[in-house]
């Protein structure tokens, strides 16, 4: 008899005390929840009045750019891989979870491919640090993403040049190829957005496997972001903004939303500036 | 729609029972299948096969509490497809199976199934002498694998607080095991 078998055993326990549990604890969380409203109504006003001071050093030949000397682009040999989506799963976080394992959390975009390791299976890009959120991160780095061009983990290609990330940047420490300022994603395939900047002048963040904003709807408190992704006009915006230069999460992100209406994790769309005013009130 | 009418479209083996169930207790299902699984679709499919466990289940069991009664049978679900497909239980699953080799150690052999009901029954026992706070704290930990720091905040505690009650009721729950003859002391 092992802790697995006690671990089992747990189910075996009277329906009457399950319930129990979940009547006290959801007893405490409504008497928690109206202190939350009044603490997040005096924040708003708070936050209105502040301006965002976005730092846009010049840095060569990232997109959205005007490159001094141009370069060439290096996109990833293949997003997906000839194996296609292997099985292998990651630890999920919330935002909290998330910016407790990371280094630092920030907007980042790709930039060109640089490398694959297959004995580590990982891939890495140059990326540029457009806005750090939370932590401290260079301006130039490159991210380490865990798939290569012969696979990638379930339901998440390989990043590609242009896109733009919210990540939670954590060091790398398996090996593979040594690159200066060489950061991981937290979470992997799960835990981070892709942002969309639509002609419009919007900025919003989805997350293409649902995982994330489902946690984030779960465990962080407070973060009840906005749901845009029933505006139809919003959905295929950010749909056609990821799709101009990332062809394979466009597509998941739009096969996702079809499938929202029977998913108890349905995808998200949030607005990336309430998405950050939350992070930054985390630390 | 009420669990009483609910059991009884099982009762009459009208299949809106699945639908409606399916809508009243979906999302929680997939909470509680999610927690253990990590996985958007394989939680999914758990609820869906949970669904179907109650229909083939119902009659001729008759469910007094509905939604302790389909997560029961959910984490049963998800547990059984870790262990099929062979993987790791993740994330908080496996934290809570650490602390758990502090009451039995993970080196045993795997009990048999009949010796894992009667472990139930003794844990069952075990949780009905504890205060009820300690209870619902130990509940939510090793059948929900829910967060130290998501329990405490369910119950106003701070997160160290709850760490602390969780320990002394691992040490009290080996004891009582030890006492009930499932560990050589």
């Amino acid at each position: 008899m092992n802790n697995k078998d006690l671990f089992s055993s747990f189910g075996e326990i009277d329906e009457s005390l399950v319930e129990r549990s979940e009547r006290a604890a959801s007893r405490s969380r409504s008497r928690r929840a109206i202190k939350m409203i009044a603490a997040a109504a005096a924040a708003l006003l708070i936050i209105a009045g502040a301006a965002f001071g976005i730092a846009q050093a010049a840095g060569a030949n990232y997109p959205g750019e005007t490159p001094s000397a141009p370069k060439e682009i290096v996109l990833p040999p293949s997003q997906v891989g000839k194996k296609g989506y292997t099985s292998t799963k990651s630890r999920a976080y919330s935002l909290t979870s998330a910016l407790a394992n990371s280094k630092a959390a920030c907007i980042i975009t790709i930039g060109s491919w640089l490398s694959e390791d297959h004995e580590t299976t990982s891939t890495y890009f140059e990326a540029k640090v457009d806005e750090v959120i939370s932590g401290s991160v260079p301006e130039h780095i490159v991210l380490c993403q865990f798939g290569d061009s012969e696979w990638t983990l379930s339901g998440s290609p390989l990043f590609t040049y242009g896109d733009k990330l919210l990540v939670f940047l954590k060091d790398v420490n398996w090996g593979g190829m040594q690159y200066e300022n060489c950061y991981a994603p937290v979470g992997v395939d799960h835990s981070f957005f892709y942002i969309a900047e639509t002609p419009d002048g919007g900025r919003y963040a989805v997350n293409h496997n649902c995982t994330f904003t489902y946690l984030i709807e779960q465990n962080d408190e407070g973060a009840d972001f906005e749901d845009l992704a029933g505006d139809k006009a919003i959905l295929d915006a950010v749909i056609d903004a990821i799709g101009e230069h990332d062809a394979a999460a466009a597509e998941i992100i739009a096969t996702n939303a079809v499938h929202s209406a029977n998913s108890y994790a349905p995808l998200r769309i949030y607005r990336v500036e309430e998405i950050i005013d939350y992070i930054k009130g985390l630390e | 729609m009420k669990d009483t009418e609910l059991i009884e479209l099982y009762f009459n083996r009208d299949e809106r029972a699945i639908e409606a169930t399916k809508e009243s207790y979906g999302a929680y299902c997939f909470k509680v299948a999610f927690a253990l699984l990590e996985d958007r679709l394989d939680a999914e499919e758990c609820v869906l096969d949970t669904l179907s466990r109650a229909w083939n289940a119902i009659p001729p069991e008759k469910p007094i509490r509905l939604r302790a009664y389909l997560a029961k049978i959910t984490r049963r679900l998800a547990l059984e497809r870790l262990e099929r497909a062979g993987r790791q239980k993740r994330g908080e699953a496996q934290t809570v199976l650490d602390e758990l080799a502090e009451v039995l150690p993970s080196s045993a052999d795997t009990a048999g199934e009949a010796e894992t009901r009667e472990l139930g029954r003794a844990v069952n026992g075990f949780i009905r002498g504890l205060p009820e706070r300690e209870a619902n704290i130990l509940i939510r930990r090793c059948f929900y694998s829910e967060p130290v720091k998501q329990i405490a905040r369910s119950y106003g505690l701070n997160e160290k607080h709850a760490a602390v009650i969780l320990g002394r009721t691992r040490k009290k729950l080996r004891a009582y095991l030890i006492k009930e003859g499932f560990i050589d002391e």
